[in-house]
């Protein structure tokens, strides 16, 4: 080793490093490697923080675009002082209180995800300085942002249930507080350490909760770099960390009412859980984040020590960086919710809101697969605004899956959809409950808002509506939204003549009972709508449609011919003339000879749905495989729908 | 150098200004009306000790300034069109004008010009109010619950603090409600509330001493539900209730609850025992509470016969709702024997298409004030619950003036002197319910009710939990959340029933079941 390298080894245990120096160190161990490849080296840090950037803005503004887009929907940030105070009400408050102000702009899922990979490039940087990687081991810095970005991307339908405000942004604020303050850490003796770790656990518990604990944590451990020191200020920063990380969580906990004392040491740990089940999958990306931090603070001493005295193999960092970056990429891709249902569910969500119906419909016709319940829905709302679910609503899949999930979590339409199906369907106090429970469980949003809003406009009650408008107000992005709907508090008449109420009035017209849906919105749906009578035009179509899916035939001629007697004038709807004929067939009791059934759409291609049936009855063809057989030919009927559309398990 | 001292003395100049009150324009257009104002504080009679009653102008302007007159001297304040006066300012003024009235005048900034509203009154009665509320917290849920807590608010100030949040002990799974916090005779030397679920008991405090207790028993129909402390003796007399919850399709009521049985029962805390009081087959007892001489027990009872053998009394409940009407009963105890004499009718209120609850007495015992609705028990959610007062030398009742509204008014409660009321009312916007302050004066009429006074005079426009079960306190409670947390996890003591040791049935079979 040469004089020059040896008196820089002595002084880089206590002069600043960063990367350039580290950048300089590595040229000159490595001056017997050819001068561009060090060169390449030394823009590794730069390269890999690029391809980062540009990957996980990929990754989340257009692979993640809808779901980030819900995500602020089913989030809230107020600019009040109260919204702070009951932010900081618990242990790591402050970056609650961030992230949720942070969480609003993904509003534009392009400038929030670039926010939060700008966020994680400083984690980068500092993961680089705090724990002083040389640029060729400075991949290892990338894993922290990309185990953040794999929690942002992992927990799919979490996203109704989590308990977490600004969630998205939080974590990551979190990691950014810690790093800084270990990289703070690193430019203090073993005293002013010591005290900087008592200050960080105690001060930063409330700002950045468990966060602070492993910050102390980590700081001790970089804190036993100066190798043989026996001195006992040596330690001071050891017994500072460990007495922080006991203290802090008690000593807070007095000022604290809102949490266990069990809790205490993971207070604002990102945990998934329900009343049944507690998933451990999408808090995996946290616990590998800080065992993988604490490893990299102990392998920094390693490092140091080996990298005194032998020149390494230059194969080992190109292989070690390979194995980073496949790992990395590994852990995206296996973590990465990527659902086509789950993101469709959302696309339609946000056409419903924003009146689209035919993109609502679009969306129902293109999926790949059998659809979710919440589709199907989505589907026959767009289509009631249309007037057109007699018409068309068996031209799309109407089976019906369950929501795909990684673990055993209950996704309940009741959390994800009710709010905003119950209003279209005009039951807007069954719209106001769900959106109050599901704000008392899981934090009000700017979506359920919005639901109360146009409930309580629609229902007169215009002193909750202000509330509401008011709380929109406070947001950033929707204030434009609370102002426009205040206009029908001011002006009544105006409601009138809004095309979306005014279609939803008619449906209202039912009279007061005391009743409940038991937490199954769908059901409650088709059975009141089947089971209701209502001279309303409107409202007689929405009956007779869901008598139908009901598959009810007492139930259906009833209704059939209240329709009839309102629409006088109008051509029946082919689905209705569909179940006309199919159940005049099936029970004689009612003579359908003289209806006037469409020769070609009904009666003749019934005839060959019959053919067709018996000729797969005589193979021994199962309901399934006839299901499957059938689809392409008949399944835009309600006979398809009526024989083998079966066991659909609403949730 | 001469530059930075223009820059210096600019800059301490701006901040001066920002720190001075705002000065109440000379000129100005004079408006023929009374600025309207959130919450409403005009023309109303506050205590002696409240805290300001801040406000915000509703009329239209960029800015607003008040003019606070009273007895030796006058004020201006106003920030943008809040009105936010300090607290010492505020206590200074008050002093000042016990017995008298403080004149508010409200300038409004519009456009380049001011306008002046006609002045209103606030009218500062003699006696004080206790220093000390409590309420829960809760949002107007249906079902689910969360975040639940019991506050206790200092009404001299705005400093408010849990007394327990079931954050503290509930997990996901194991969720905990608490509700019904009741105190002895205004003190918190003894009190108690009921947690529920996870961690379930009822605790008790004695002083220092923290108790969680098990009413229930196989021969009663639940643990205690709706307490009243005996005013000297340390007896709770409790309701014991099966109690079922509905939705309206399309009524402003919203949420129906229903007890389908409910009887009362009384717990001797020192001897740990719990008694029968009442439990008649065709009646639903509830609502018990003590005449501050405690020797008379007030209570509520709806006569109801279920008629459907076929169906659940749940189900024959819900079809048959309006018919539960409460008339409102007592019951002379004797403080010696714990003996309770025959029931005797005080107000008939299904006589009159009523039906009457939570009966409260006055302190010097000569009031009677409940709340009326149509029909049912719980009128917090009926819009049409009305304060009621019955006089009890003279037995003549009538609607309470000048504290009702077009929405519901309930959970009442008297100040420990008797001259003030506070109640929930949902009268701001129908779903929330917030807390309303009414004097009471000598005469027995009551005064228009103000809302409870916040710092910031927009919170109750944003904020989303409603206010419950206010109850006066001449102290704040001093055991602290983690204090109740800690008594809360150990395991409840089974209360005694009728002097034997309870076998809960219920429990044993489940135990062997399991």
């Amino acid at each position: 080793m040469s004089k020059k390298q040896k008196n820089y080894n002595k002084s880089s245990a206590t002069l600043v490093a960063t990367s350039t120096i580290d950048a300089r160190q590595t040229q000159r161990n490595e001056n017997q490697a050819p001068r561009d490849f060090s060169k390449f080296t030394r823009a590794l840090p730069y390269l890999y923080g690029a391809v980062f950037a540009i990957a996980a803005w990929l990754i989340l503004a257009i692979g993640n675009k809808d779901y980030l887009f819900g995500v602020q929907n089913r989030s809230l940030w107020s600019d009040t002082s109260h919204f702070f105070d009951e932010m900081m009400a618990l242990p790591g408050g402050f970056v609650h209180w961030l992230g949720c102000y942070l969480t609003q702009y993904f509003y534009y899922p392009a400038l929030g995800s670039a926010m939060l990979v700008a966020l994680w490039l400083i984690i980068y940087v500092e993961g680089i300085l705090a724990f002083r990687l040389k640029p060729r081991w400075s991949v290892a810095a990338l894993v922290a942002p990309v185990l953040l970005l794999c929690s942002v991307i992992c927990i799919g339908y979490w996203m109704y249930y989590i308990k977490n405000p600004g969630y998205w942004f939080k974590e990551t604020l979190g990691v950014l507080i810690m790093m800084s303050g270990v990289l703070a850490a690193r430019y203090m003796g073993n005293i002013c350490r010591s005290i900087w770790i008592i200050a960080f656990g105690l001060l930063g518990y409330p700002i950045i909760g468990w966060y602070a604990l492993l910050g102390a944590l980590l700081m001790a451990i970089i804190s036993l770099q100066k190798k043989g020191d026996q001195r006992i200020g040596a330690w001071a920063p050891v017994a500072a960390s460990l007495l922080t990380i006991i203290a802090s969580p008690i000593l807070w906990y007095q000022h604290y009412s809102r949490i266990r004392i069990e809790d205490a040491w993971l207070a604002s740990f990102p945990k998934f859980e329900s009343d049944t089940l507690t998933s451990i999958r999408p808090s995996v990306p946290f616990i590998m984040l800080a065992i993988y931090l604490v490893a990299l603070a102990c392998l920094s001493l390693l490092s140091k020590a080996s990298d005194e005295g032998k020149a390494q193999k230059r194969w080992i960092p190109i292989a070690t960086n390979a194995l980073f970056l496949i790992a990395m990429a590994g852990c995206v891709k296996y973590f990465w919710y990527d659902n086509y249902n789950f993101k469709a569910e959302l696309r339609m969500a946000k056409a419903i809101d924003e009146q689209r119906w035919d993109d609502v419909l679009y969306e129902s016709s293109i999926a790949p697969g059998p659809p979710t319940r919440q589709m199907v829905i989505s589907k026959n709302i767009a289509l009631m605004r249309q007037k057109k679910m007699g018409e068309a609503m068996f031209h799309y899949d109407n089976r019906g899956e369950p929501p795909y999930v990684f673990d055993s979590l209950k996704v309940h339409l009741v959390q994800t959809f009710a709010t905003n199906m119950y209003y279209h369907h005009g039951k807007t106090y069954f719209a106001t409950r769900w959106c109050i429970e599901n704000g008392v469980e899981f934090g009000f949003n700017v979506n359920d808002l919005k639901v109360l809003t146009k409930c309580s406009i629609i229902e007169g009650e215009f002193d909750a509506a202000k509330k509401y408008i008011e709380k929109l107000k406070q947001t950033t992005f929707y204030k434009g939204w609370a102002e426009e709907y205040e206009r029908y508090i001011n002006n009544h008449d105006l409601i009138a003549k809004n095309e979306e109420f005014s279609s939803i009035k008619p449906l209202m017209g039912f009279e007061d009972l005391l009743d409940s849906d038991g937490g199954l919105c769908e059901m409650y749906i088709i059975n009141y709508f089947a089971n209701s009578t209502n001279k309303d035009p409107e409202f007689s179509d929405v009956i007779l449609a869901y008598t139908l899916v009901d598959k009810n035939i007492q139930l259906f001629w009833p209704r059939f011919f209240n329709y009839a007697m309102l629409h006088k004038g109008t051509p029946m709807p082919i689905h209705y003339q569909e179940a006309a004929y199919l159940y005049g067939h099936l029970e004689h009791e009612v003579d359908i000879s003289g209806m006037p059934f469409d020769q070609e759409k009904v009666v003749q291609r019934f005839g060959a749905f019959q053919q067709m049936t018996n000729q797969l009855v005589a193979q021994k063809y199962t309901e399934a495989q006839m299901a499957e057989a059938m689809r392409a030919q008949y399944g835009d009927t309600f006979w398809y729908f009526y024989f083998l559309v079966r066991d659909v398990k609403s949730y | 150098m001469k530059r930075l001292i223009i820059y210096t003395l600019s800059i301490a100049a701006l901040a001066l200004m920002g720190c001075s009150s705002p000065k109440a324009p000379k000129d100005y257009a004079k408006q023929n009306t009374q600025p309207k104002i959130y919450p409403d504080y005009t023309e109303i009679t506050v205590p002696s000790n409240i805290a300001p009653t801040n406000f915000m102008v509703l009329e239209n302007g960029t800015e607003a300034v008040a003019k606070f007159t009273y007895p030796g001297g006058e004020e201006t304040f106003g920030k943008g069109m809040k009105i936010q006066v300090p607290e010492k300012t505020w206590h200074k003024m008050l002093e000042a004008s016990k017995g008298k009235d403080i004149k508010v005048e409200v300038f409004v900034k519009e456009g380049s010009g001011w306008k002046g509203y006609q002045a209103f009154n606030i009218s500062v009665a003699e006696e004080e109010i206790d220093p000390y509320i409590s309420y829960r917290l809760i949002y107007p849920s249906y079902i689910a619950y969360e975040e639940l807590s019991i506050n206790q608010r200092n009404l001299t100030n705005f400093e408010e603090k849990d007394i327990y949040n079931n954050m503290i002990i509930s997990s996901e799974d194991n969720g905990q409600c608490i509700n019904c916090h009741s105190y002895q005779n205004y003190h918190t030397e003894n009190m108690q509330f009921h947690m529920r679920q996870g961690h379930g008991g009822t605790m008790i405090v004695e002083g220092n001493k923290l108790t969680k207790v098990d009413l229930k028993s196989d021969s009663t129909i639940s643990s205690g539900v709706y307490p009243s402390w005996h005013p000297t003796q340390k007896l709770i007399a409790y309701s014991t209730n099966s109690t079922g919850q509905s939705f309206h399709t399309m009524s402003k009521a919203k949420i129906e609850v229903q007890d389908s049985r409910s009887d009362l029962i009384l717990y001797d805390v020192e001897k740990n025992e719990v008694t029968n009081i009442s439990n008649l087959p065709d009646e639903f007892e509830v609502f018990p509470w003590w005449a501050p001489s405690g020797d008379m027990l007030y209570f509520c009872s709806a006569h109801f016969i279920f008629s459907d053998t076929t169906g659940t009394k749940d189900a024959e409940l819900i079809r048959r709702y309006k018919e539960v009407k409460y008339n409102i009963y007592r019951k002379p105890f004797d403080q010696k024997s714990h003996q309770f004499g025959p029931t005797e009718l005080v107000y008939r209120a299904d006589s009159l298409g009523g039906s009457a609850t939570l009966p409260r007495i006055s302190p010097d015992g000569r009031y009677l004030l409940f709340a009326q609705g149509e029909f049912g028990c719980f009128h917090v959610w009926h819009p049409d619950a009305d304060l009621y007062i019955q006089d009890l030398q003279t037995g003549e009742s009538r609607k309470l003036e000048n504290v009702n509204s077009n929405q519901s008014e309930s959970y009442h409660s008297w100040s420990s002197n008797g001259r003030w009321i506070i109640f929930c009312s949902r009268r701001d916007d129908g779903n929330y319910t917030r807390l309303y302050i009414a004097y009471f004066d000598k005469q027995g009429k009551a005064h228009k009710a103000f809302a409870l006074p916040q710092e910031d005079p927009g919170f109750y426009t944003y904020f989303m939990k409603s206010y419950n079960i206010p109850e006066f306190m001449v102290e704040p409670v001093k055991h602290t959340p983690q204090e109740f947390a800690s008594a809360a996890k150990k395991d409840a003591i089974r209360a005694k029933f009728n002097g034997k040791e309870v076998t809960n049935l219920t429990d044993t079979v489940k135990h062997l079941v399991n």
